[in-house]
């Protein structure tokens, strides 16, 4: 079975360095966005006007709950008029309706996310005992390490 | 010299049996893949052709920049931009599988380049890549089974950026069609992009796994 788990842990988003003019921002350099992380974010202030900062990571996942917002504001739509229907026509029907629409929201705010699938197993049970294949990661090449790229300050 | 298929005049099908007929070498042919296997096979044991694939663009390398191409004078100012390429290794938080939100993964784009442009589609297919660590069961065969290019659901990729020291490889899972729309999918984090055999590779794979021809697949849909 899939391992399923709820993306619970909540995203804060704090304040950190503040920039008044691009020019402060560049003379202090790459090493003053530090400590842009964790949802902690810079705002730039320049002429043309006012900029946040975010680390890569906290913006994907900032852009993936957008993502579940989305999800919830349609199903809360279908909500908001079931309940308007049977404020209007309280019948059985309409309140089974409701009632339809509530479960098939399921289990509000947790959407359902997953961050693994099943372990990978081998396709054959045939194993080569012959077969030489290096598992000590310091044998392992690591083409695009981080390390070894040059990367801009 | 390649056979121009654009090129009308050398044969014409007459009609649809003649049409079938001229399609099937080239609509479900797995010849792509029988080249892969053949050569991962001549190169010896699995540690050699982790070495070979493991090298630097081999398969993967560093992704494939816009302004770089532009720069170098390999892409036309008037053709379109691009911002992702077929084949790229990319993480996002905004995919979707069976309805659930992927998180914390690696996809390779699946769709093609030219579909990748702004506002040219609506959605984009990826294909989910997992991590192989150094503790996993039976880690040498899983690893030995990749790098022959034999399986029909997996494709070998090395160690990626930003993968912890224990990852000693990677596999690109064709088994699961990952969902996105296109516009998150740009905003992607871009990890890296496939080499030029690297994609040749994830093509013929690709092909192979969506259409093959099994011999009684043929007997049957010729003989109803």
């Amino acid at each position: 079975m899939p391992t399923i788990v709820n993306d619970s842990t909540p995203f804060d988003l704090k304040v950190g360095s503040k920039w008044l003019s691009f020019e402060k921002f560049r003379t202090e350099g790459a090493k003053s966005l530090d400590s842009i992380k964790n949802g902690t974010i810079a705002i730039l202030h320049t002429k043309t006007g006012q900029y946040r900062i975010i680390e890569e990571q906290d913006f994907q996942r900032m852009l993936g709950l957008a993502r579940d917002v989305d999800r919830l504001r349609r199903g809360l739509r279908v909500l908001s008029r079931t309940v308007r229907v049977v404020q209007k026509h309280p019948d059985t029907d309409t309140i089974n309706l409701l009632i339809e629409a509530v479960a098939t929201l399921g289990t509000l705010p947790d959407l359902p996310t997953r961050d693994r699938f099943e372990p990978l197993i081998p396709e054959s049970l045939d194993a080569d005992i012959d077969d030489e294949v290096d598992v000590d990661p310091d044998l392992v090449a690591r083409p695009l390490d981080l390390k070894s790229a040059t990367l801009e300050d | 010299m390649p056979i121009d298929y654009n090129d009308s005049t050398p044969t014409v099908p007459k009609n649809l049996a003649e049409l079938e007929a001229h399609l099937q070498a080239l609509s479900h042919d797995d010849h792509a893949v029988k080249i892969i296997q053949n050569f991962a096979k001549v190169l010896g044991k699995t540690n050699q052709r982790q070495r070979l694939f493991n090298e630097k663009g081999a398969i993967v390398r560093e992704p494939i920049i816009y302004q770089d191409v532009l720069h170098r004078g390999l892409i036309a100012p008037d053709e379109d931009p691009f911002i992702l390429l077929q084949g790229d290794i990319v993480s996002t938080e905004t995919a979707y599988f069976l309805g659930e939100r992927m998180t914390e993964m690696k996809f390779a784009v699946a769709t093609s380049t030219c579909d990748l442009v702004p506002d040219r589609r609506q959605y984009a297919t990826l294909l989910r890549v997992q991590p192989i660590k150094k503790d996993d069961p039976n880690v040498k065969q899983l690893l030995g089974e990749l790098l022959k290019f034999t399986s029909t659901q997996r494709m070998y990729l090395p160690p990626l950026p930003n993968d912890p020291s224990d990852i000693i490889g990677n596999d690109l899972v064709f088994d699961g069609i990952v969902q996105v729309r296109l516009d998150d999918l740009l905003m992607a984090t871009r990890l890296a992009s496939l080499s030029l055999v690297g994609w040749r590779i994830f093509g013929s794979l690709v092909r192979t796994i969506m259409a093959r021809a099994g011999d009684t697949e043929v007997r049957m849909r010729s003989s109803v």
